[in-house]
């Protein structure tokens, strides 16, 4: 099910403008992570590759959150910390992991265009590729979230500009 | 307790989209002085020509991320008064470690409400009025 996630009163036309913006954003990041991996099969594992597909993956599932695209970010979420462990050098992009990488990518597109339909996307669909992923991940701990965090805010005077 | 409308924000983010759901939402807050920027290079150097009251910046970005922006900028003695809150996204906790220890002011997760926004940045300078 899909649908958008109201973030606190945005004017109907003016979500409806970002969605659009939010696609067409999608379709250059979904062209970098296939060009990356189309490199990272030639055999460029230089770590600019590997980054350029990494924050594509991570720019889609940060933005698919504002129109609580939920399956779209769950996919996104597992495929990026595949990512996340080839970038840290602890798994070898090797053409095993590749393969399963250019699935991934595909289905990524595919869940981007169900969303721009406003179609739901059944889990059966995605649930199969998660595990593949998933074993390619670190056992499963606990991900520290930013709730774990002991954070204070920090407050500043508010100054006139230009001001010392 | 400045006011809303006398507050000069600039977001940093290489998504559009979501720069746009920043500057619309700060504008239902009544914040209408914002200017825009797409990696944090292009942030510094408009900061340096032109300070701001506050950052509201992405941490992943081309370029220069969120990081490298929020430590240049604690680095420069001309933006000292420059307040930063670092954009993020749930499973970015490590690097919001580091943003914390390079002193940003607060963190503001996406997906967020326009009454987040407001309280992430009354959190730093008090109410808005």
């Amino acid at each position: 099910m899909t649908g958008q996630r109201t973030p606190g009163a945005l004017s109907p036309e003016s979500l409806a403008a970002i969605r659009v913006v939010f696609f067409q954003e999608s379709e250059t990041h979904l062209a970098q992570i296939a060009t990356g991996l189309a490199a990272l099969q030639a055999g460029d594992e230089g770590p600019e590759t590997i980054e350029v597909v990494h924050r594509a993956i991570h720019s889609i599932k940060g933005a698919a959150g504002i129109f609580a695209l939920d399956a779209l970010v769950r996919f996104a979420g597992q495929f990026e910390a595949v990512l996340v462990e080839v970038r840290a050098g602890r798994l070898r992009p090797d053409p095993d992991v590749l393969r399963v990488l250019v699935r991934a990518s595909n289905l990524l597109a595919e869940l981007v265009e169900a969303g721009r339909e406003d179609r739901a996307v059944s889990d059966d669909r995605t649930a199969p590729l998660m595990v593949e992923l998933a074993v390619l991940t670190p056992p499963a701990v606990a991900p520290e979230t930013l709730d774990d965090l002991d954070f204070m805010p920090r407050p500043m005077a508010f100054r006139p500009l230009g001001g010392a | 307790m400045p006011q809303a409308a006398s507050v000069e924000i600039m977001v940093v983010d290489d998504q559009r989209a979501t720069r746009t759901l920043v500057r619309d939402s700060l504008s239902q807050i009544g914040c209408a002085r914002v200017s825009e920027c797409g990696d944090g290079h292009e942030a510094l150097q408009s900061l340096r020509a032109r300070p701001v009251h506050l950052v509201v910046s992405d941490l992943n970005m081309p370029i220069m991320d969120g990081l490298a922006l929020l430590r240049a900028v604690r680095a420069e003695p001309s933006l000292a008064n420059t307040a930063f809150i670092m954009l993020t996204s749930n499973g970015d906790a490590e690097q919001v470690k580091q943003a914390i220890a390079l002193g940003v002011n607060n963190y503001l997760v996406k997906p967020f409400t326009i009454g987040t926004l407001r309280r992430k940045i009354e959190s730093v300078f008090g109410p808005l009025t």
